[in-house]
């Protein structure tokens, strides 16, 4: 019997529509949708492990979330024929405050047991999650590791037909988590469907006999397990080529649909240096050409020290919020620097356009140049303008 | 500007059985009294005096204004005034408290949207029954007073009518500021200000008899100054309602939960995708 059927779901999203109304309305509309599924069909069956596995943004959350009912398919149909439990989100209801045993009564019933039941799963739970002893504790007392634990206890314990677990294996230690994966198994084994994804192709394998590859909300490959873990596996190494060595000791990677021309460091008075003052401006200038047209992208700069190789700088268009959107066909990308309190040393500059999901470079240059900051050195990376008060 | 969320094609079709419906309300009122008990217990929880702040507050307000509106300002001859304005205060509340939380409880209370099986609805209902108990706490000092003045009548059976009103009103007009509000996080500052000049025309310090026949006028359409005259009347004056100065509020009442229930249910349902 079938117990899930997504029949060609479509998910679309309004981006940032929550954002500033003022923002809003100075943003091009197109780029305030965005598909996350597209086109996805799946059944599964009673009983059976279904692993999702896709790179960031490939739609694996969303799909979770419509079989859960959290939310609406765009256009399609959603089935489920049974009662859904899960762990989409960890902690969130976990409150500091309230004891370990308040906590996993909450817990308990809002994953779907009324509140007999929960009294009476109680010490199964604590049982499973290590922590009978502290179960009287504020939660506020407990280490991350016992909470993610408690947190998986519960969802262990409620017998729903269906499982879904979004990215939380990678929960407690090594010990722990195989405790998990065998009570999964065991449940997988006694009629349970479960929904997984994994960033860890191996939990998968060991659990899921099907697999589904999402790729940019839609699928790419549904099969057994085994082929489309080595095939998702292939692609990802198969998409960039090996690294290109530079003369000046550093690398060029990338799949080829950028190149980046030059990369240059330019000082207040417009020119363009190897040597900066400590506090000084800067800005860092990437010329690229595409080779392909590409819809968007992430554009990365980063700076690490020379000799410890510690990264001081991981600045990219998408933390600081820039929307790239389509690169023209050649062209220059500007990040202007207010100031740049380095310690005099020697350092390195590394720049990438990446895919939009960081899935993969379409261009990047590893050390794509070195520059020295002239100014007081310190043992520390960072001398900002100072001053010291004694009151 | 893009609206309300787009209407899925066929959406999420869940089979229920008829079986399963007395499981699942069963479940649901198991779930909300559980939340309702804990935000209670929280709101208090690490307070000296516990929940004996939900008495409190209500309390020290009225000894405020009972203060300033006999010794500094006259707000003209009430019979029975501490009765007639410490209802007013205690209803007044639950109702200004019941719609600001409503407004933001979506935001609030998130996770819950993001579990499977609770319904949706419950961050609002939980919110505004929270709410709730600290107008119960507040009863026995309203019996206080009663007895101290005019004593308590049979009248006062018609309590929990009353308080169901408010109940919907409040769960009415917070469902469609909550809905807005995932939307826009400015109404909740807006419902905000609002809830603060509601309080100067609503009659919660002063009598409906002291207004010019203008705005007596306007009085008479504001649901919630005719509740909290409807507490007074059965609780200090021993007036049972009448169709004619009750039937209408309590139909508002029903019409605005009725609508706001609709909106949100169907807004709802894709709320998440906006956290």
């Amino acid at each position: 019997m079938s117990v899930i059927v997504l029949e060609r779901v479509h998910k679309r999203f309004r981006v940032d529509f929550t954002g500033s109304g003022r923002r809003l309305l100075s943003l091009d509309h197109r780029r305030l949708e965005k598909w996350a599924l597209r086109d996805v069909s799946l059944t599964v069956e009673s009983g059976e492990a279904v692993g999702i596995v896709g790179g960031n943004g490939s739609g694996k959350s969303t799909l979770m979330r419509l079989v859960a009912g959290l939310t609406r398919p765009t256009r399609g149909v959603v089935r489920v024929a049974s009662e859904v439990t899960g762990i989409l989100t960890l902690g969130g209801v976990l409150e500091p405050l309230l004891s370990g045993t308040e906590n996993a009564l909450t817990g308990a019933i809002l994953a779907g047991m009324s509140r007999r039941e929960a009294m009476k799963r109680l010490p199964d739970i604590a049982e499973f999650a290590e922590i009978e002893g502290a179960m009287d504790r504020p939660l506020r007392t407990f280490s991350d590791g016992m909470k993610l634990r408690l947190a998986f206890a519960i969802a262990m314990n409620v017998d729903a037909r269906i499982l879904l677990l979004d990215e939380v294996l990678a929960v407690g230690d090594l010990r722990f988590r195989e405790k998990c994966l065998n009570q999964l198994k065991a449940l997988s084994e006694t009629g349970a469907t479960v929904l997984l994804t994994s960033h860890e192709p191996g939990h998968i394998a060991r659990l899921c006999s099907r697999t589904v590859w999402l790729a940019d909300g839609r699928v790419r490959l549904i099969g057994d397990t085994k082929e489309v873990l080595q095939r998702y596996a292939n692609a990802m190494l198969e998409n960039v080529p090996p690294p290109e060595l530079l003369s000046g000791g550093g690398a060029r990677i990338g799949t080829g649909e950028v190149e980046i021309r030059d990369v240059r460091l330019i000082d207040p008075r417009g020119a363009s240096v190897g040597t900066l003052r400590s506090g000084d401006p800067v800005t860092v200038e990437i010329d690229f050409e595409l080779n392909e047209s590409i819809p968007d992208a992430v554009i990365g700069v980063h700076v690490h020290e020379a000799i410890t190789g510690t990264h001081v700088l991981n600045l990219s268009t998408e933390g600081d919020d820039y929307a790239v959107g389509a690169l023209p066909i050649m062209g220059t990308v500007r990040l202007h620097l207010d100031r740049l309190d380095l310690a005099g040393g020697h350092y390195f500059l590394d720049v990438g356009i990446y895919e939009a999901n960081w899935e993969r470079p379409y261009a990047m240059l590893w050390k794509a140049r070195s520059f020295d900051v002239r100014g007081q050195p310190a043992t520390g990376l960072l001398v900002p303008p100072r001053s010291w008060t004694i009151v | 500007m893009a609206s309300s969320p787009r209407r899925a094609g066929s959406g999420h079709v869940r089979r229920r059985r008829p079986h399963r419906r007395y499981r699942r309300v069963r479940y649901n009122v198991d779930l909300v009294s559980h939340l309702v008990a804990r935000e209670f217990r929280l709101r208090y929880r690490r307070a000296f005096i516990g929940w004996i702040w939900s008495i409190g507050q209500p309390l020290a307000r009225f000894a405020v204004f009972a203060y300033v509106f006999t010794k500094v300002i006259d707000v003209g001859n009430i019979p029975e005034y501490p009765a007639f304005l410490f209802i007013g205060i205690v209803a007044w509340t639950w109702f200004a408290a019941g719609v600001q939380n409503i407004t933001s409880s979506v935001l609030v209370r998130s996770d819950l949207l993001l579990r499977p099986g609770v319904p949706r609805t419950a961050a609002p209902i939980v919110s505004v029954l929270t709410d709730m108990l600290d107008f119960l706490a507040a009863l026995p000092i309203i019996a206080v007073f009663l007895v101290y003045s005019q004593g308590i009548a049979l009248t006062a059976l018609w309590l929990p009518a009353i308080m169901v009103c408010e109940l919907l009103l409040t769960l009415g007009l917070g469902m469609i500021l909550c809905t807005a509000n995932v939307y826009l996080r400015d109404v909740q500052i807006f419902t905000g200000l609002a809830l603060l000049l509601g309080f100067y025309i609503t009659p919660v310090f002063y009598a409906r008899t002291s207004l010019p026949s203008t705005v007596r006028f306007f009085y008479d359409r504001n649901p919630i100054a005719l509740i909290i005259g409807a507490y007074r009347d059965i609780l200090i004056y021993h007036r049972a309602p009448t169709l004619g100065s009750f039937g209408g509020v309590a139909l508002v009442s029903v019409a605005l939960f009725a609508i706001g229930f609709a909106i949100y249910q169907r807004a709802s349902a894709t709320f998440v995708d906006q956290l």
